[in-house]
């Protein structure tokens, strides 16, 4: 019985898709619960498709992929910025253009015959073939992530729940949003290797929504969308190992219903962090 | 035969020129509502949706367009569900929707597709390979945009303009909104047999995008948008017969070129004319 | 003319978001509404639309009624004139699969006319000043042919002449023969009113501005009140909501 819990993490392969597994669901929880709290959803979604021709160029090049990723999405918001200044275009509408756009210019890319890299690879991931060196770049973008993460705590609560007052108090939330949204664009990086371009916002989202449905204080709640978010990785590996169905999807799929079984629960009364 | 006319020769090419054709009216009654009301997430999710729907269309049997509505409606109707669970937003209820319904998709497609160019076709669009049936299916939905663009544009354009509105409509707007819904799904589920499931909004947000940045009447912004669909598609499909790229993925980019060019003439001719003012 | 008793109703079932409202409005009265914000303004005009969800008591209102919300919530990115909003106006004459009448369109035209800016009619609505966009606003709540206009706020955010502006056309609107409900804050507008009801969630009072006491004050904006020195100005302390 135990055998059944540990052999899909037995070998080598297994056990450094358990290390990237735990490493990216330590991240993505709880930046993922700051997110939704900031309510920008959209915008993580959309990071992960615009991280695309940047990827590929990576791919292309053989650089790697971190850097291709973030180059293309500097780009990125550089593009989204400078639509979204238009008066008659929103921002739904320039983040939609840029984003269905720059993922095109990837397709485009990775699908010329001389391309090496493979684009499925790259949309869907494979956690299962994650490289020492790549599990040590994700620890190192994990630990710069997290220490930011609680560097910026009290400023982020401030920001996030009551602008104005973080006004007041010398906090300014456009930048806080800002600087939220660049380590959203980290995370991306540091989960697309294993769950790809279009997945990876499974794991960014769902733990953290889950958990802030089913708790309220702050901290309890970030640790517990880790805790989440690494459990719907290890999950999806078992799915993938025991049922043979491509991980990455698993993983995501795991995430999603993680966060299907928390709406179960009933709201949270007083109107907490509406999500 | 000069070069752009000769490929148009080809009788696959024609089809496919027809399809964009029958796209484009779509692209612009729809496109326009889609952003002048900021419905392009929306789009986007809902032709992410289609996914699943249109990989196990194949094995089942099932024409493709049949199967997209089914699970596009399903997406469409779960997400209105969602939204009225208090304290969820819609962002977050539309992203993990949208995710998935990506990963069912793609957990059944390694079953279904040991290749992944099947895979690459729903995802990006067999323009190049439309049949009859999917020019039907078009024409189809071409219909019923056009039926419900003479019902409700009005309150359409009053209700986006205005939500709060006060004028006496509100059982009209909530019907007329509902349409809406219908409409983008319907529109979304004609799009991804052209340009593939994530890339809807190459056809149905960024013609209308542009030509936003110059509309001063709803009407022209509705031709500006059917325009360039038209434009940017046959552009594309020669782009991807030449290239030999999905056409969806050409269809995107080059849209993408045009939207940029367009804005940047916008803002230098604010510029000059601010500072000839 | 506006007429109700005991008016009552919310948006969920059991709750009431405002409650005991008894007042009545006649032709050529001005009546201005103050009360804090989430107090009810809002919800008591929706309840004279008869569009809340849950709604008892009894409502009596003779002719039309139009409303009129603030120019920050209309899309100022929208291409439409400022016919076509006036035009708006008219849209509950005809079902929606049947053309509008050549006379709606008259009407639209006319409205513009009586706020002034007829020779706007074809200026893109988001190139207008605030105040001419609120009065465009008020021209398509005068195409719906309503001689009842509840006008929420229509002076916030206008600087004074166009303030100015504004108010005269709710005066000459008035006089011709309207009833008018005015959502304000501040309570100067108030005390010149013909009619003043203060609202937080119950009706505190209605009566002629002479109603507005300290007391009566204290109770709408909930003890939020600063008396300043000079004793004969009240500011009211915005609420912080989330």
């Amino acid at each position: 019985m135990f055998d059944g819990l540990t052999d899909p993490f037995s070998g080598e392969i297994g056990g450094r898709a358990l290390a990237e597994v735990i490493l990216l669901g330590l991240v993505c929880g709880p930046l993922g619960a700051w997110v939704v709290l900031f309510r920008q959803s959209y915008a993580a979604e959309s990071i992960a498709h615009a991280a695309l021709p940047g990827l590929v160029l990576a791919a292309v090049a053989g650089l790697p992929l971190l850097l291709g990723a973030a180059g293309g999405l500097l780009t990125a918001a550089i593009a989204i910025g400078l639509a979204g200044r238009e008066r008659n275009v929103g921002p739904d509408t320039a983040v939609a253009v840029v984003v269905t756009t720059l993922f095109g210019a990837g397709v485009l890319l990775a699908l010329q015959p001389e391309v090496p890299a493979r684009l499925g690879e790259i949309l869907f991931g494979d956690p299962l073939s994650v490289s020492t060196g790549e599990i040590a770049a994700t620890a190192g973008l994990a630990a710069v992530v997290l220490t930011f993460l609680a560097g910026f705590h009290r400023s982020l609560a401030l920001a996030g729940f009551d602008p104005q007052a973080a006004r007041s108090l010398g906090v300014r939330p456009r930048s806080i949003e800002l600087v939220l949204l660049v380590l959203l664009a980290g995370a991306t990086l540091v989960a697309v290797q294993a769950l790809g371009n279009l997945l990876v916002v499974a794991l960014l989202l769902a733990p953290g929504a889950a958990a802030l449905r089913l708790n309220r204080a702050l901290a309890p709640t970030l640790a517990l969308a880790a805790i989440l978010a690494v459990l719907a990785g290890m999950a999806g590996l078992y799915a993938s190992y025991y049922l043979e169905l491509a991980a990455g999807a698993s993983i995501a799929l795991a995430a999603v219903v993680t966060f299907a079984l928390a709406t179960l629960w009933p709201p949270l009364r007083g109107g907490a962090a509406r999500i | 035969m000069p070069w752009p006319i000769d490929p148009f020769t080809l009788p696959f090419m024609q089809r496919a020129a027809f399809e964009l054709l029958l796209l484009a009216p779509i692209a612009g009654l729809i496109g326009a509502q889609i952003v002048l009301r900021g419905l392009a997430f929306y789009t986007h999710a809902v032709g992410t949706a289609t996914f699943p729907g249109l990989v196990l269309a194949g094995p089942a049997g099932i024409p493709p367009a049949l199967a997209a509505l089914a699970v596009g409606g399903t997406f469409a109707t779960f997400l209105e569900r969602l939204g009225r669970i208090r304290g969820l937003g819609r962002d977050v209820a539309t992203a993990l929707c949208l995710v998935a319904a990506l990963a069912v998709g793609i957990v059944l497609a390694s079953d279904v597709f040991d290749s992944g160019s099947g895979v690459d076709r729903l995802l990006f669009g067999s323009l190049l390979g439309i049949g009859d049936e999917e020019l039907l299916a078009t024409a189809i939905a071409l219909a019923a945009t056009l039926g419900a663009t003479a019902l409700f544009r009005r309150t359409w354009i009053a209700s986006g303009f205005d939500p709060q509105g006060g004028l006496g409509l509100d059982r009209r707007v909530r019907v007329a909104d509902w349409a809406l819904v219908a409409a983008i799904a319907v529109a979304v589920i004609a799009a991804v047999d052209a340009v593939g499931a994530l890339l809807v909004s190459a056809t149905l947000v960024t013609p209308a995008a542009t030509a936003r940045l110059v509309a001063r009447s709803v009407t022209s912004l509705e031709l500006g948008a059917a325009g360039l669909a038209v434009a940017e598609g046959l552009g594309g499909l020669l782009l991807a017969f030449e290239l030999d790229v999905p056409p969806g993925a050409a269809i995107a980019v080059l849209g993408g070129g045009v939207f940029a060019l367009a804005a940047l003439v916008v803002a230098l001719r604010r510029r000059l004319g601010g500072a000839a003012a | 003319m506006v007429r109700t008793t005991d008016l009552r109703g919310g948006y969920a079932p059991g709750t009431d978001a405002i409650a005991e409202i008894d007042i009545e409005v006649h032709p050529r009265q001005l009546v201005a509404v103050l009360g804090p914000n989430g107090g009810g303004k809002t919800t008591l005009f929706r309840a004279l639309l008869g569009e809340l969800p849950h709604r008892a008591g009894a409502v009596e209102i003779i002719g039309r009624v139009a409303y009129v919300p603030q120019t920050e919530r209309a899309r100022l990115d929208f291409p439409v004139t400022a016919l076509d909003v006036a035009a708006m106006g008219t849209y509950a004459d005809a079902p929606w699969y049947r053309r509008l009448p050549a006379e709606s369109r008259a009407r639209a035209v006319e409205a513009l006319g009586t706020v002034g800016l007829e020779a706007k009619a074809r200026t893109l609505f988001g190139e207008l000043s605030g105040g001419q966009r609120q009065r465009v606003l008020i021209a398509r709540a005068l195409a719906r042919d309503a001689n009842v206009l509840l006008l929420d706020e229509p002076l916030s955010g206008l600087d004074r002449a166009s303030a100015a502006r504004v108010g005269t056309v709710i005066d000459e609107l008035c006089a011709s023969g309207r009833a008018i409900l005015v959502a304000t804050h501040d309570i100067n507008d108030a005390r010149v009113a013909d009619r003043v009801l203060c609202l937080n969630r119950k009706q505190i009072a209605y009566g002629p501005p002479e109603v507005l006491s300290a007391e009566t004050l204290e109770r709408t904006y909930g003890g939020e009140l600063i008396t300043l020195p000079s004793g004969d100005r009240a500011v009211v302390v915005q609420h912080h909501t989330h």
